[in-house]
């Protein structure tokens, strides 16, 4: 039963190597037919072993170099050591992975080179060709027919074209385009509602909750000398410092806290943080994506967050909401009412076809 | 200065028009960021003949597209559709390197990649970071790349990490530096965990794992508000005040006069620590020279161009939807044929009765149409964060691609 379900996935997925399979199948079936019950799921590593012709198994090996051709390897995991225990936990150690035909073993030759300490230098051999290899006929603007056959001329040929070439770009390209970014004490703040529940219900409890937190704060402000007595740890919520403090509707928190930091252009950056560590709020400020408010000391009804500190690009630093503000407002003034009137218009014209269909139905029926 | 100009944000979940190929989406990119040439690029008055003919070849070649496409490993699947959940198309990780790309379009100096691994494996990671580096060695770009559990090799290909806690910066440095500063601090990294990893759980509270308080000058794990301050007395936060301090940059531009009004303006405050650096700025940039021409361009298209690329993208999603201009049809000639059986030798009916027989047919189309807009909004909204264009010629494009064609009411 076995054998003959492996021989037809053999002889399905692999044709070449179908005789020496079945017979590695035959004995193997053969030999362990008792303990076959037992043993690791069969089908599975047999998937695992009979790839696609395309693909190309690469297992990874710190020692040695990485092997293109691993099917006909050794530690390969083929149907004849499958009830051996020790191949089954290799099977978990060395995964079989699939990469594009171009690309193997770049990312296990990086690990090699890793495991023996070499940093990978990044900007040694130029890979780019210029051209799309064998792609269909460009069409649309400004890809002349002239143009498009000396595509498919081109074609496999490298980098080296005139003016085509990364090092030519540059050049021409000139030194305006070097960007340094400074980030100079960047703070950014956004306002939290204390204590507050942060899901709005029915039931509005924002006055009790208003309430309770006044009267929490005037006490925990008598309070604030007896625990600077005691010189306890910093206590992790928010405390009153001055009177002003106490009646505060929101408290400031910061997201982003005297950040000073250099981009230098032709370098590369890795951002790590734990979760909610302020990654992303990092790279829309150097975006310029955050909403700020522009006047921090102007009275408003809502607290909107705002920021402090520059960011500069080559020293000149980015205005908030100059036309970011006004393209924000018109989208959203535009395109909300415009798809809000469409919908709203579709449910009372219903109401209206409704009342119109029904009495038309009335007037048939009453003939 | 025109902030998108300088700056691309690459975000975190991929919104593409799902009936557009890979290459068409990297063109409308390209033309909506540059106008449609290379020539913008070049630094102004310095435009000669062999740069002109420089910059055909570039247009002609389609250099940034091919070179995305190459860089990005999908010139196998250049002609394909990108599709999305509902529509068949490329792969989720070629998606993700389609958003990469997208954002790539627009040469821009500096771009912000907003863990750009979200849904990949390492060594899919590691190739786009690879290309992503390659590029900007070349190009002399600056590329800041947020990433989650990268694996140590993809780590080794950055230049400097950057390491937040809480909002603060805990190390910024030299990747070779990393494990040295933390060593010499008391933490250790076990042998059976990645560097990321390692690095990135210090700051918390499972740092205490890692903390030997016989090799370390402080006695116990240390928050992050101490970690902090450390860093703040350390040769690397040195290092890059001296780079900000002293001005090693021979790129320096003046700030425009918008720039100097407004910080200099009452409703704005700065500390006093805050302002007397920014008059060290200025007066070190008293000599440096104007913003370039090519960053302060706010729309790179002018009118006529914008609405026609506009158009032609609505015109191209429309008829690609085949299956929903066939179902609308066979839908409104199934409705035309059962109210024709109602109406059929009934009594007069006057212009207004038919007319709203039709909105009615016409209404179920939009409450669909309404959902459709909600998904297509999610596209136009990273179009629009990119600055692409003006919402006028969105809007305009848009109606035209909503007029009521034979067929289809969208």
């Amino acid at each position: 039963m076995l054998s003959s379900l492996s021989m037809l996935k053999g002889s399905l997925t692999e044709k070449q190597n179908e005789g020496e399979e079945e017979k590695n199948e035959e004995t193997n079936s053969n030999n362990n037919e008792d303990a076959a019950d037992g043993a690791p799921d069969p089908v599975r590593n047999e998937g695992t072993a009979h790839n696609d012709a395309e693909s190309i198994e690469v297992v990874p090996s710190f020692g040695g170099a990485s092997n293109p051709h691993a099917k006909s390897a050794p530690p390969a995991i083929t149907t004849s050591s499958i009830n051996t225990p020790a191949s089954a936990a290799s099977d978990l150690e060395s995964p079989t992975r699939k990469f594009p035909q171009d690309r193997r073993g770049s990312y296990f030759a990086a690990q090699i080179e890793l495991a023996r300490g070499a940093k990978q230098q990044a900007a040694t051999t130029p890979t780019y060709p210029s051209v799309l290899p064998g792609g269909e006929e460009p069409r649309g603007r400004g890809r002349s027919r002239t143009a498009a056959s000396a595509l498919r001329e081109s074609s496999f040929r490298p980098i080296d074209l005139e003016g085509t070439n990364l090092q030519a770009f540059q050049q021409y390209v000139g030194t305006d385009r070097l960007v340094q970014v400074n980030l100079r004490k960047y703070s950014y703040h956004v306002p939290v509602k204390m204590d507050a529940p942060s899901i709005k219900t029915v039931l509005n409890q924002s006055v009790f909750y208003a309430a309770f937190e006044f009267f929490r704060r005037v006490h925990l402000f008598c309070q604030r000398e007896e625990k600077a007595l005691q010189a306890s740890a910093a206590s992790p919520t928010w405390e009153p410092v001055s009177t002003s403090d106490v009646f505060l509707p929101f408290h400031q928190k910061a997201i982003l806290k005297d950040i000073t930091l250099c981009f230098e252009p032709g370098k590369t950056y890795l951002i790590l943080a734990p979760p909610g560590g302020g990654k992303t709020t990092l790279l829309k400020a150097i975006a310029g994506l955050l909403h700020v408010d522009p006047n921090p000391h102007k009275k408003k009804k809502k607290a909107q967050p705002h920021q402090t500190g520059r960011i500069e690009f080559n020293g000149v630093s980015h205005e908030v909401r100059s036309q970011r503000m006004n393209m924000d407002i018109v989208v959203e003034l535009v395109v909300k009412t415009r798809y809000l009137w469409r919908y709203e218009r579709t449910c009372l014209q219903s109401l209206s076809h409704m009342f119109v269909l029904g009495s038309i139905a009335i007037y048939i029926l009453s003939g | 200065m025109i902030l998108p100009n300088i700056v691309s944000f690459v975000a975190q979940l991929d919104n593409h028009a799902p009936y557009l190929t890979v290459k068409e989406t990297f063109d409308f990119a390209f033309q909506c960021r540059t106008g449609g040439t290379h020539s913008n690029l070049h630094a102004a008055g310095e435009v000669d003949t062999t740069s002109n003919d420089l910059s055909g070849n570039l247009d002609n070649n389609n250099f940034t597209e091919n070179l995305t496409i190459e860089g990005l490993d999908l010139a196998h699947v250049a002609n394909t559709f990108v599709g999305n959940d509902d529509v068949r198309g490329i792969s989720g990780g070629q998606r993700r390197r389609v958003t990469v790309g997208e954002m790539m379009q627009g040469q821009n100096p500096v771009a912000c990649a907003d863990e750009i691994s979200t849904g990949l494996d390492a060594a899919v990671t590691y190739d786009i970071v690879h290309s992503i580096v390659d590029f900007s060695k070349k190009a002399m770009t600056t590329r800041i790349i947020s990433l989650l559990q990268p694996g140590p090799e993809t780590v080794s290909l950055f230049d400097e990490i950057v390491m937040l806690a809480e909002g603060q910066v805990v190390f910024a440095g030299p990747i070779e530096e990393v494990l040295e500063y933390f060593s010499a601090l008391g933490y250790h990294q076990p042998a059976t965990m990645d560097v990321a990893d390692y690095i990135q759980s210090i700051p918390t509270p499972d740092g205490a794992l890692f903390f030997d308080p016989e090799t370390s000058p402080y006695d116990s794990h240390m928050p992050v508000e101490q970690l902090a301050s450390i860093f703040l007395e350390s040769p690397q936060h040195q290092r890059i005040q001296d780079k900000i301090r002293n001005n090693v940059n021979p790129n320096m531009w003046k700030p425009t006069k918008s720039a100097t009004k407004k910080s200099t303006s009452s409703s704005f405050k700065p500390k006093s620590s805050q302002k007397m650096d920014e008059e060290a700025v200025y007066e070190l940039t008293a000599n440096a020279k104007p913003v370039p021409k090519q960053f302060k361009i706010l729309y790179q298209n002018s009118f006529g161009r914008a609405m026609m690329l506009n158009c032609k993208r609505h015109f191209t999603l429309w008829y690609r939807d085949w299956g929903f201009i066939i179902g609308k049809m066979f839908e409104n000639i199934g409705m035309a044929v059962a109210t024709g059986g109602i109406l059929f030798g009934q009594a007069k009916i006057s212009k207004d009765g038919i007319e709203t027989f039709q909105d009615i047919f016409t209404n179920e189309n939009q409450q669909q149409a309404y959902e459709e807009s909600q998904k297509t909004q999610k596209v136009l909204a990273a179009i629009y964060g990119a600055l692409f264009m003006t919402t006028f010629h969105i809007l305009l494009g848009e109606f035209v691609g909503d007029f009521n064609w034979p067929g289809s009411t969208r």
